[in-house]
């Protein structure tokens, strides 16, 4: 039974609390943090929703309203090839979001299980991995990106994977330097002695320790990698038209600055937002995370 | 201090072989035949074995790789697949419009968002720390390209105050350096900020306030020349940033600088030009993170390099 209901009314239970109930209770009192938070659950919803409604259809084209400003009809007004602009924005959030989120899932998962390995058992693989993420790490990120592209030929999945491959090294050294603080620990030494395998220890007593440092960097790096996205998409290395991706769409309405500016304004501005919104998210984690490091 | 910046020096060789390598293999393993992109599809194989001749690419390829580090050893990094011109020479030609660019932005971001950290961590919570706030947060999250076309479209087209696009004059160079300044601005205005509030926790401070040392002499001879270190190390990553952010900017800007070369080469899979830029990229990415490390040592006596 719930220790709670065996009290009377108004008395609290002083029930320790996991982890998870301390960082929210932290969490829910940062209202920037909070709001980073809606902004990207918005953007997201956007997104999930975008092809659900039939009213809004990125490619349909309308050549004799073409770079019509805003109105009532088309509340974000029509793009050089006549399509709406809303529908393109919110079918851009699919491409611009879902490349930033799978270009992170790819360096956290590989990134974490270099660290993880390298760090906890030293030895080559430790050695030839922090040498490669050294030689990495020397070419500025978005060359790097874009060297990768160069391999694989323009396109958001090539962008996608060159995004996630640049990043690797960071969540690599996190990890690594997490695991290598763990290692040395009490508990970490008392699950040996009762006899935890490796593989028990980097699971139930590592990974779950080393995870605070690399959720904040996801979360920063998220916004990072949308901006990184749509960059590619901008320079044409990334999506490819007629993609309603957002840095793509800027691109493409940069001939008409002059007479139809709504054509960049919308897609610039839900960029921006997105990234505000990881901003402040990925500073309310960190803060909620650990405290030491509260900014005043 | 001799020695340990001889070390150094040093220690970038394996460095750089080891980045000319990756560059160099890396893009062996690109599928396409660059010979092909050159002459188009409908050449013949005589034309097309021609080509690879001249290029070099009938070679086996580890004598392309040693040729390839041989003519680095030279200062040579062959010539364009597309246009035949000596890579250097593109590079020279380019790299002095990248380099001003993101020499600028260094040089304002310094400037601004020390200032801007400062006045905000001397007020912490008054109305223009949430002002200087807001500013960073806003200047982070901003696209660099987007940004550029905003300022294009306000300062070029609106008020016609600064030319659309070219390069030469001040005139032109002031809208690119703005528009790339913004993140790593704000990113400098950030750290001065958090590590000016921290280093007025110490200890030091407040026995220089209890003897009677006045505000700002505690902040200029105190606070600042120990806060400035982390502030340093900012400065300094951003650098890297801003050479990739260049590559966007001057696309915005139009303006003909290594960014330029490197997109036009990706697009045309002009191996020569891609590895030259980016090798010449890395390597004034290594030697900027050495003098960062002298400037530390300048900073801070307690970091000693044996």
């Amino acid at each position: 039974m719930d220790v709670a209901q065996v009290l009377p009314v108004g008395v609290r239970a002083h029930r320790p609390r996991t982890p998870w109930q301390l960082f929210w209770a932290r969490f829910r009192r940062d209202w920037a943090a909070l709001g980073g938070l809606a902004i990207v659950s918005g953007i997201l919803a956007l997104a999930v929703a975008a092809p659900l409604l039939p009213a809004l259809n990125p490619q349909q084209q309308d050549l004799s309203q073409r770079r019509s400003p805003p109105s009532a009809e088309h509340p974000f007004g029509l793009d050089h090839l006549g399509r709406d602009i809303l529908s393109r924005v919110a079918h851009g959030a699919r491409f611009t979001l879902g490349a930033a989120i799978s270009a992170t899932l790819v360096a956290l998962v590989l990134g974490v299980v270099v660290g993880l390995v390298g760090g906890f058992w030293g030895g080559l693989v430790d050695d030839v991995s922090m040498r490669l993420a050294e030689v990495m790490l020397a070419f500025p990120y978005l060359l790097l990106a874009i060297l990768i592209v160069a391999i694989l030929g323009p396109g958001l999945a090539s962008a996608t994977v060159a995004v996630g491959i640049t990043k690797i090294p960071h969540y690599a050294r996190v990890t690594r330097g997490a695991v290598l603080s763990l290692r040395q620990s009490d508990y970490v030494d008392a699950a040996r002695v009762i006899g935890a395998t490796d593989m028990g220890i980097i699971v139930r007593h590592v990974l779950p320790n080393a995870m605070a440092p690399i959720m904040v960097l996801a979360t920063v790096g998220l916004g990072a990698d949308v901006l990184s996205i749509a960059g590619l998409g901008f320079l044409g290395l990334g999506a490819q038209p007629p993609t309603a991706e957002w840095g793509l769409m800027v691109s493409e309405g940069r001939s008409y600055l002059f007479e139809a500016s709504h054509i960049i304004v919308f897609p610039g501005v839900f960029l921006m937002l997105l990234v505000l919104g990881f901003n402040l998210m990925g500073d309310g984690l960190r803060d909620a995370l650990d405290p030491r490091l509260r900014r005043r | 201090m001799t020695r340990y910046f001889a070390r150094r020096v040093i220690g970038l060789i394996p460095l750089l072989l080891a980045v000319a390598t990756v560059t160099f293999f890396a893009l062996e393993l690109t599928p396409g035949d660059p010979a092909v992109l050159i002459m188009g599809q409908d050449v013949t194989p005589e034309g097309l074995a021609e080509v690879r001749r001249t290029l070099g690419l009938d070679r086996p390829l580890v004598e392309q790789y040693l040729r390839y580090l041989g003519g680095l050893a030279r200062g040579e990094l062959g010539r364009s697949f597309r246009t035949r011109t000596p890579v250097t020479e593109d590079l020279a030609r380019t790299f002095p419009v990248t380099f001003t660019l993101a020499v600028g932005a260094t040089v304002v971001s310094t400037i601004v968002g020390v200032g801007g950290g400062v006045i905000s961590a001397v007020r912490p919570h008054s109305s223009i720390d949430y002002v200087v706030r807001a500013g960073i947060l806003t200047a982070v999250s901003a696209p660099v390209f987007w940004l550029g076309l905003v300022l294009i479209y306000w300062f070029s087209i609106r008020l016609a105050w600064f030319p659309v696009s070219g390069w030469g004059t001040l005139r032109h160079i002031i809208l690119p350096v703005a528009a790339l300044s913004a993140f790593p601005l704000a990113s400098v205005a950030r750290m001065t900020r958090s590590s000016i509030l921290d280093v007025l926790t110490h200890d030091y401070v407040r026995t220089a306030r209890a003897k009677g040392v006045s505000g700002s002499g505690v902040l200029a001879r105190h606070v600042l020349k120990n806060a400035f270190i982390p502030v340093v190390t900012v400065i300094a990553l951003q650098f890297g940033v801003l050479l990739g952010g260049a590559v966007i900017t001057e696309t915005v800007f139009a303006l003909p600088g290594l960014g330029q070369l490197v997109v036009t080469a990706v697009l045309a899979r002009d191996y020569a030009v891609i590895r030259g830029a980016v090798l010449l990229v890395a390597i004034s990415f290594a030697v900027i993170n050495l003098l960062v490390d002298v400037v530390y040592a300048a900073l801070d006596p307690r970091i000693r390099y044996a």
